[in-house]
């Protein structure tokens, strides 16, 4: 069993200390990279947090819509079903209202919440 | 320096020195130098701080060669648009090892937190859109600007074209973007009224000094376009920084500029197309992004900054989700 803190802990402590004490004396420049480098840590914090992608129910959601093939793994699947997706919102595939433009609609919304709850957690006010 | 010569010829001068200064900022796309011009004789006469502008190494697909820049400049500046005064262009790159131009070394600054943070400044709001609206008064056929390509079948349906082809030679696929795309493939409005677009007019790319604008930079995306589009890219909610509850640039509510401009320009600003464009903004700005992200990914460029903005990704995409709406 690994010692505590954990890969998380150290991280965000590693972010505090670079936001509230390393920058405090700095050059406007070097106040910059730290900010960068701020953010960077918190994001991969967040995604460390996180499984094989931002939305869990990603996978299940795109298998809900064009069915799951049990070969692949679940990155193999994700980038396949994405693709395919991708390909027909630009066909207009899912032009019609109902049911189905309904659930891309979703899948859509709860995957970019779920990237940004990562990427950017303060943006949606 | 082989620069002075240059710059001797081309101002009909006696002699040149130069003071070379620093690398300015801001320069993603392009590298710029301060230079401090010092010219004896000839309708130059005086002492000149300048900017060298050179292509830096990795370019976006978008931007435009500098001798297009430079033409653009000069048309901005016949036309009484507030820009850096354009000098000299040099397409030899035996002068100073690449092509350049030379231009007025505008004062101020044009970082877009800090201009924002200063909170709502309407007078900037409306100076600015009065700058916009002359930029809209140049139409094309134009004597100078023959290089601008023209539209192949609308402004809308061409960017769309144009920012699939770019998606396409992405590694990964991007639902939300082509569900936006879609979006504005149906709602596509017909041609209407052709201008040069700035294609960057926002905050960030402009130059304030003392709450007064003193230049408007960054000319390398403009081409013939639908007035909107660059109002929506003006109020965009990517362009706001630190003030994203002042819709026009972060400095001011959007009736201020919209007022300005439509007294100046004599046109009257549809709010729908401005929304479509909004979209169309954030779609583009997402393509910009992506391309931004590579050059670090790549290894063509390794650079922190860069490789953040790749994770800025979802929050465009949100606006596009809201834009279109499909946040509800």
């Amino acid at each position: 069993m690994r010692n505590r803190p954990d890969a998380r802990e150290l991280l965000e402590a590693a972010e505090r200390t670079l936001s509230s004490e390393v920058a405090t004396d700095l050059s406007n420049r070097q106040r910059y990279n730290v900010a960068l480098i701020a953010s960077a840590l918190g994001i991969a914090r967040r995604e460390l947090g996180n499984g094989a992608t931002a939305w869990p129910e990603e996978l299940a959601a795109l298998q809900a819509l064009y069915g799951a093939d049990g070969t692949e793994t679940d990155d193999q699947a994700l980038h396949r079903l994405n693709r395919k997706f991708a390909a027909d919102l630009r066909a207009g595939v899912y032009d019609e209202v109902g049911k189905t433009r309904h659930a891309a609609q979703k899948l859509l919304r709860e995957d970019v919440l779920a990237r940004l709850a990562e990427d950017n957690p303060g943006y949606v006010r | 320096m082989p620069l002075s010569p240059f710059i001797r010829d081309a101002a009909g001068a006696d002699s040149v020195t130069i003071e070379d200064g620093a690398l300015l900022s801001g320069g993603a796309i392009q590298e710029n130098r301060a230079l401090t011009v010092t010219i004896h004789g000839g309708a130059f006469d005086g002492r000149h701080d300048l900017v060298l502008r050179t292509e830096a190494m990795a370019t976006i697909s978008e931007s435009r060669p500098l001798d297009q820049q430079f033409a653009l400049l000069k048309a901005a500046e016949a036309a009484g648009v507030r820009v850096p005064r354009p000098f000299w262009h040099c397409g030899d790159a035996a002068i100073a090892g690449k092509p350049f131009y030379l231009m007025e070394r505008v004062t101020g600054t044009a970082l877009g937190n800090r201009i924002a943070r200063a909170g709502a400044q309407p007078a900037l709001a409306e100076t600015l859109a009065r700058e916009l609206a002359r930029i809209h008064g140049i139409q094309p056929p134009h004597p100078t600007l023959g290089f601008l390509g023209a539209i192949r079948d609308t402004p809308a349906t061409d960017a769309i074209a144009t920012y699939r082809a770019y998606l396409d030679e992405m590694p990964e696929p991007h639902p939300v973007l082509e569900w936006t795309l879609r979006w504005l493939e149906i709602n596509a409005p017909p041609v209407g009224e052709t201008v040069l677009c700035h294609r960057d007019f926002r905050t960030g790319n402009y130059m304030v000094d003392d709450d007064a604008l003193t230049g408007i930079l960054d000319w390398e995306f403009a081409g013939w376009g639908d007035p909107h589009e660059d109002i929506a890219w003006f109020c965009a909610r990517c362009w706001r920084f630190a003030g994203p509850q002042l819709d026009a640039g972060g400095i001011a509510p959007r009736d201020v500029f919209y007022r300005a401009y439509e007294q100046a320009s004599g046109r009257t600003i549809d709010p729908v197309l401005v929304q479509y464009w909004e979209a169309m903004a954030h779609v583009r700005w997402a393509v910009i992004a992506l391309q931004q992200a590579m050059r670090h990914r790549s290894g063509s460029e390794i650079s922190l900054e860069l490789a953040l903005i790749g994770r800025r990704i979802a929050e465009i995409e949100y606006e596009c989700l809201n834009l279109t709406g499909a946040l509800s």
